[in-house]
């Protein structure tokens, strides 16, 4: 064991001599009336597009005319990528992928890395297609975390619209560095 | 030597239009902060309930980092401890050495900013490429960040402009900030593409599940990260929670606080490294457990980087962030910073009004302007505060504790300033005149006035 690891939780233990405890209790969070139009609401206001579809098809079909407008098209659905090289990941221009929970409150997606094909993906495609299906909608955060168990997988993201910035004079500009766009799919 | 919050502050505001511009930009993302919060019914609960989880955390936090650092290990990720800031770079030094690399991508971290990490790796030959936007532009003009959420918030996009063409062979006077970022985003994806080891900050350390979270709005730290095949993450002993589902109350208390965003765009969960890669977490302890030990100051580990005080303070907003000289400015920085040096940093419990903003947003509610109080009565019976200040307070106490001194001294000074104003109101002798006119001196006193009167 280091030095440090033993210097740091003595300090803390000698600080921590004189400690009252505070209860934690659970709070009543927000519940709207109608989670899907709220969803859509908040995402369409962070700078996504959001297209309710009756079937996957749809998507697909979609997929097809990028496909021959010449466009680079990734179907994680269909497990697509297993060949990808780094380059190509950095190359693809549409990428299509599952989400699972989704919030309300704040149009955040929840992505497990089981959904994602490869972890750098939903970063490193120029558009990020998300397939969310309407039942998977929660009220809140706290309804979210309920539902999510981090050690299902080595790596997850709450993706919340497309990647922006504002650090120059705050004028925000939707695409950063990751995708320039987001498009939800409802189901 | 490095110079006062004051005198840093006055060549700020020599540029009065920047100033003001400065001022309502910073206005502008607290009123977005606040419409945020209002949206939330329970927004009050959940500030309760965060800054209850934080003091809990602090309460239990040697078990709680034991635990985090037993369940990061079963998922295979390694973890160092360091006491400083010294120790921690060179932690990252030898990791970077072992796998032999030269260049590292970073996304944002105050914490490294703190621990000095850039200028040290320099010095060994390492490349360090900053890639959170205002911290690339602020890196290429060689100079700090002024803000923690906004590095860059005292440029223009001008100035932008200038630092793109000269280093990133951006077009000459094109202004456009969305032409800015797509220069920047071409050069920043060609470096995450090469990166080799990405080094990231930590936002949460979850004890229960060995998981870290990090937070960014451009996708900068995932790039980064999972271009790589070593990920290095630096965080405070402090950046702990105790359940995942602690991260709810955490994360919808973040953005909003930080931009009035309902959450940041990626909140990225990291439990395991990839089979064949690495993960590892650096535990820095830099002066934290000196501040846990004081129950003053305990509190302002709760932080968790918003920059909300930062915002809404309108000594930050008019004077900068360079002016504070420290890694983390504003409101909560001048409470952490003299804890690491109060020599140094005694000026910076000075630079607040006291007016207590900062308190009433900090989504964690620590009460900053009670611990600037505080600070700057220590730092005054420790000797850290400025000479003219000890000088007219031992004065000023003697003054008021003898009632016939204190009402020749005031007949002395209506008397010094109908006759010589301009030795009161002298911005030599006392700052407080600059940019101020004094008021017309009564002929009397109250007391005076009341003696004639009261009959």
């Amino acid at each position: 064991m280091s030095e440090a690891r033993i210097k740091i939780l003595n300090a803390i233990q000698m600080a921590n001599t004189e400690i009252s405890d505070v209860e934690l209790q659970d709070i009543e969070a927000i519940r709207y009336l109608n989670k899907t139009q709220q969803f859509i609401q908040i995402l369409e206001s962070i700078g996504a597009v959001v297209k309710p579809v009756e079937a996957l098809d749809e998507v697909i079909s979609y997929l097809d005319e990028q496909i021959a407008e010449g466009k680079k098209v990734v179907n994680v659905l269909k497990d697509e990528l297993i060949n990808l090289s780094k380059e190509s990941l950095y190359d693809v221009d549409l990428a299509l992928m599952k989400g699972g929970i989704a919030v309300a409150e704040n149009g955040a997606v929840w992505m497990s890395e089981l959904n994602m094909g490869s972890r750098v993906l939903p970063f490193s495609c120029q558009h990020l297609l998300l397939l969310v299906e309407e039942k998977n909608i929660v009220d809140n955060m706290h309804d979210a975390y309920e539902k999510i168990n981090l050690n299902d997988s080595g790596y997850g993201v709450f993706i919340a619209g497309p990647s922006k910035t504002a650090d120059i004079e705050q004028s925000l500009v939707i695409g950063a560095h990751g995708p320039i766009d987001l498009t939800v799919f409802l189901i | 030597m490095t110079l006062s919050h004051a005198e840093n502050a006055s060549k700020f505001i020599a540029d009065e239009s920047r100033t003001d511009w400065h001022n309502d930009t910073l206005w502008f993302i607290r009123s977005k902060r606040d419409k945020a919060a209002h949206n939330l019914p329970e927004w009050e609960l959940l500030r309760d309930k965060a800054s209850a989880i934080k003091e809990n955390t602090l309460n239990h936090l040697s078990d709680y980092l034991i635990e985090f650092e037993k369940n990061a290990l079963s998922n295979g990720i390694k973890i160092h401890w360091a006491s400083d800031g010294h120790e921690h770079n060179q932690i990252l030094l030898s990791i970077l050495k072992k796998n032999g690399i030269t260049k590292m991508v970073k996304s944002k971290s105050m914490l490294t900013e703190e621990c000095h990490l850039n200028e040290f790796l320099e010095k060994n030959n390492i490349k360090v490429v900053d890639t959170d936007l205002g911290e690339r532009i602020v890196q290429l003009r060689n100079e700090m960040p002024s803000h923690i959420v906004l590095p860059a918030i005292h440029l223009k996009k001008e100035d932008v402009s200038i630092t793109f063409e000269k280093h990133l062979d951006a077009e000459k006077g094109n202004h456009n900030p969305v032409y800015l970022t797509r220069v920047a985003r071409k050069e920043l994806r060609s470096h995450f593409f090469q990166s080799e080891v990405a080094l990231t900050g930590v936002n949460f350390a979850v004890a229960e599940t060995g998981s870290i979270v990090v937070c960014t709005n451009e996708g900068n730290a995932d790039l980064g990260v999972h271009s790589a095949n070593v990920h290095i993450a630096s965080m405070g002993i402090e950046k702990v929670i105790p359940k995942a589902k602690h991260l709810s109350v955490f994360l919808r208390l973040l953005a909003r606080s930080a931009t009035g965003q309902p959450v940041t765009t990626y909140n990225s969960h990291f439990t395991k490294p990839l089979p064949g890669k690495e993960l590892h977490v650096i535990i820095v302890d830099n002066g934290r457990t000196r501040q846990l030990a004081q129950p003053d100051f305990r509190g302002s580990l709760k932080c968790i980087r918003c920059a909300a005080c930062f915002n809404t303070c309108p000594v930050y907003r008019r004077s900068g962030g360079h002016s504070y000289h420290t890694a983390v400015a504003g409101p909560i920085g001048s409470i952490l910073s003299p804890n690491i040096d109060k020599k140094k940093n005694a000026d910076l419990p000075f630079a607040s009004t006291l007016c207590g903003s900062c308190t009433n947003v900090c989504p964690v509610k620590i009460d900053i302007h009670n611990q600037l109080w505080k600070w700057r009565q220590q730092l005054m019976k420790e000797g850290y505060g400025p000479v003219s200040k000890s000088i007219s307070m031992k004065g000023m106490a003697w003054v008021l504790s003898n009632p016939s001194i204190y009402r020749f001294a005031g007949k002395f000074a209506r008397l010094v300033m109908r006759l010589i104003p301009s030795m009161l109101g002298n911005k030599y002798f006392n700052p407080w005149y600059k940019q101020r006119e004094m008021p017309a001196p009564p002929k009397e006193s109250f007391r005076e006035w009341y003696l004639k009167n009261k009959n």
